[in-house]
């Protein structure tokens, strides 16, 4: 009764040192709901926000070390690759199909891709951005286009399939399309605002294709019109393929560094694919296949036919999971169902991409938690200072307390309250002016972590020509390169090359909402810091005899 | 009936020793006394072993028979004894009826509000002093009104003994003559034991019992 009644009376009659300790404790708590709230959001982003989404992942085969690849002639090096890409044992599609069977798998989509080359009567051609590219001819094309090649794929240029007009892509159901799932792609509208026909059907061969509203133009096609494409082993094999849809590509800031680069190089052009479903496709790649190994078998070269990890790979595989738990599951299952994983890794670019855009957030994150906690120790110091101060500027105070029968522990509790009441007042204006400002400062903050990943980025982008993980990515992407053409830099097999190259999408706001448990962590804090400094307090108090300090002012 | 007891008590502060040397003495209620002798006798020595402000070297001071070694000293001195200080001890910040109260609340007593705003009136009564000075911090008083003031907060939660060290040290003799009266009324009328420490011949007459103090020793 007497702490209660005595600590009221003493923080009205000292306002002014008690104004002050207010204002440093009210200092602290702002700067302290500021930071907890972001530490609070980042964390409840990173842990929710994948908790309802699907995920999903593929499967690939663990890049072997190439290390003597790196040095050593053209040939030593072709050699070293071809070993190690036809020494790894590549799955089918049975294979993948198999890993689907297992619990943790929602649904799965695939897609295929291959190259073929426009008829001799060039009554379907591909389509260029230069009139010069066009007027060439085919020895100078495939020279230039096999000298950019190699910069990007290795050992490309060797490869006949370089020369290639069209990539050719087969999915497996709708959502295999991720491009027009996302709406990066999509049937286009004509000038009468008419669609210009639809995406072909999917579950039968039925050599339906849409191709892209620029190489429709460019060769004056339109839906319901028949083209014919050739195989690029053998001219006599052709296909007849039924145009049911012109899509076009939607315009988006995505036109970056990377994409600019594909439509410089028109090999690489992804105004050049042509789409369809996956039966179409095999039955498509199963003739380019064979044809392929005809070729090499008459050319003599038996080494070098084992080596188109296209052949190999031909399909890529993705699985769907209901949420991050199943997907985390996965790999045992897998494993369990017969996927050597020591040979074979398991990825998620949803994943990847998802922590890949959570780094300036959690930049942000450490940042606040080093303030919390740098706020928090100079929170303690200096209050600590004060209150020592105060305790000895109360010397007189406390020797008449304890000579009027009061005891130490009852004094020091009176001092404690004292400080605790109104660090709690302080800590509750904190709390309030940080709850507003915490919002519209985090997202600054975050603004600049933003411009700074950006920046990383960007010197990445052009030191190595992509982003993330430059060693892995680049053996994936260029073995998928090898044989695709356009696509590979557009969409890609599994969009591991479009996962590399698309500009990631940094979280860029954040919802620093102060919530219960923050404020309950602060008043927590408070306590905390107030205890601390209370230290001294009891020490003092325990220190002093009444009889001391009142001879002394006698 | 003796109220407090000193039995054989010596004290030795720890840079000066022997600074009393076996006293025995006993008060009893409804006395008041006087402790004079030379400066630095030890007087207020004395003074502070009976308050519980301080512990004796050797003997014992007994409470209504209680050694203070086994009692609690805070309570002691809150509930049974009042002192009043030769400097006062108040805190000058604080209001007369704020120092008051805050004895009231030390001492564990339980009155409302506008019962004790009559208390505080009434010891204002008793000290002659006008009731406006409830108000007054006491830091704005004189020094003789400030002495009042010690002696009602001394007073206030009705302890038996009261100990007051030089009590009339600064004061005019009127005033002194009120202070005096005030500590003759609360021994023979209400039954309390006064102890004073003087140097004043007067004051040392007016109580029951003298005592003398030479050197750490009672000499009478
Ligand atoms: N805290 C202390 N530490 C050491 N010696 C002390 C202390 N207080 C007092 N003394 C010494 O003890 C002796 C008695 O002091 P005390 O204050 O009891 O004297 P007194 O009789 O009250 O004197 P006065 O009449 O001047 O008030 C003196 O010699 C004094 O110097
Ligand atoms: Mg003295």
């Amino acid at each position: 009764m007497f702490i209660i009644k005595n600590a009221t009376r003493n923080i009205k009659k000292a306002l002014v040192r008690n104004i002050l300790i207010g204002i440093i404790v009210l200092a602290i708590g702002v700067c302290s709901t500021i930071a907890l709230a972001i530490s609070n959001a980042a964390t409840t982003l990173q842990e929710n926000g994948l908790a309802n989404t699907k995920i999903t992942a593929s499967i690939s085969a663990i890049p072997v070390k190439m290390d003597s690849a790196a040095t050593g002639t053209i040939q030593e090096r072709r050699k070293a690759l071809t070993e190690s890409v036809s020494g790894q044992a590549v799955l089918t599609l049975d294979d993948y199909k198999k890993y689907a069977d297992v619990s943790s798998v929602e649904g799965t989509y695939y897609s295929g891709t291959t190259s073929l080359n426009g008829p001799e009567d060039k009554a379907f051609v591909k389509y260029s951005t230069t009139e010069e590219d066009e007027s060439e001819d085919d020895a100078s094309q495939l020279a230039q286009r096999g000298g950019k090649a190699s910069m990007d794929g290795g050992t490309v240029s060797v490869f006949k399939l370089a020369s290639t007009d069209f990539a050719v892509t087969g999915y497996s159901s709708p959502t295999a399309m991720t491009e027009f799932q996302n709406g990066t792609k999509l049937i286009s509208t004509d000038d009468a605002g008419e669609k210009e026909g639809a995406v072909f059907d999917f579950g039968t061969d039925n050599s339906e294709i849409i191709i892209s509203d620029e190489l429709a133009s460019f060769n004056e096609s339109k839906v319901g019109d028949e083209i014919t494409l050739v195989n690029p082993q053998d001219n006599t094999i052709t296909y007849t393929l039924k145009i049911v849809g012109i899509y076009t590509t939607a315009a988006t800031d995505s036109d970056n560094a990377s994409s600019m680069m594909g439509r410089e190089m028109s090999f690489a052009n992804p105004a050049n694919a042509i789409y369809m479903n996956y039966e179409t496709y095999a039955r498509i790649f199963e003739t380019v296949q064979s044809a392929s190994a005809a070729a090499a078998a008459a050319a003599g070269e038996e080494g070098v036919t084992n080596f188109n990890p296209m052949e190999k790979q031909g399909v890529s595989f993705t699985y769907i999971f209901d949420n991050i738990e199943n997907y985390e599951q996965f790999a045992d299952q897998a494993a369990t169902a017969g996927l050597d994983t020591e040979k074979y890794q398991i990825k998620s670019t949803d994943l990847t991409s998802f922590e890949a855009s959570l780094t300036p957030l959690n930049n942000l994150k450490d940042f606040s938690n080093k303030l919390l906690w740098i706020v928090l120790a100079i929170g303690v110091v200096v209050l600590t200072i004060i209150n020592a101060f105060n305790i000895r500027e109360r010397k007189y105070e406390i020797g008449v307390y304890l000579g009027i029968g009061v005891n130490k522990a009852k004094v020091a509790m009176q001092f404690i309250v004292e400080l605790l009441v109104v660090s709690l007042i302080a800590i509750l204006i904190g709390v309030g002016a940080g709850a507003a400002a915490s919002p519209s400062i985090a997202n600054s903050l975050l603004e600049k972590q933003i411009a700074t990943a950006t920046a990383e980025t960007a010197t990445k982008t052009s030191n190595f020509g992509k982003d993330t993980g430059p060693i892995v990515q680049s053996l994936d992407t260029a073995a998928g390169q090898t044989s695709t053409g356009p696509d590979a830099m557009g969409g890609g097999p599994g969009g591991r090359a479009a996962a590399a190259a698309a500009p990631i999408e940094y979280v860029d706001s954040v919802d620093a909402a102060v919530n219960i448990q923050i404020v309950l962590e602060l008043i927590l804090a408070a306590a905390l810091i107030v205890f601390l400094a209370s230290l001294i307090t009891v020490s003092s108090v325990m220190r002093y005899e009444p009889l001391r300090i009142l001879a002394d002012r006698t | 009936m003796t109220v407090l007891q000193l039995k054989d008590i010596s004290y030795s502060y720890p840079t000066k020793r022997n600074v009393l040397q076996d006293i025995n003495l006993n008060f009893e209620k409804g006395k008041i006394y006087s402790i004079t002798g030379k400066s630095g006798g030890g007087k207020t020595t004395l003074l502070s072993l009976l308050a519980g402000l301080d512990v004796t070297t050797d003997g014992e001071v007994l409470f209504n028979g209680d050694d203070l070694d086994k009692i609690d000293r805070y309570k002691y001195r809150a509930k049974n004894v009042g002192v009043i200080f030769q400097s006062y001890n108040l805190l000058p910040s604080f209001t007369a009826a704020e120092n008051i109260t805050m004895s009231l609340d030390a001492s564990g007593m339980r009155i409302s509000k506008p019962q004790r705003k009559e208390l505080i009136n009434q010891l204002l009564d008793v000290v002659n002093l006008e009731r406006e000075y409830a108000k007054v911090p006491v830091g704005h008083m004189s020094g003789g009104q400030q002495q009042r003031i010690a002696i009602a907060r001394a007073l206030c939660y009705g302890p038996d003994v009261i100990l007051a060290d030089e009590p009339t040290g600064n004061l005019d003799s009127d005033t002194q003559d009120d202070i005096l009266e005030i500590f003759t009324r609360l021994a023979h009328d209400e039954n309390k034991c006064v102890i004073i420490v003087t140097h004043s011949k007067e004051v040392a007459e007016v109580c029951d019992e003298q005592i003398r103090i030479s050197k750490g020793r009672i000499i009478s």
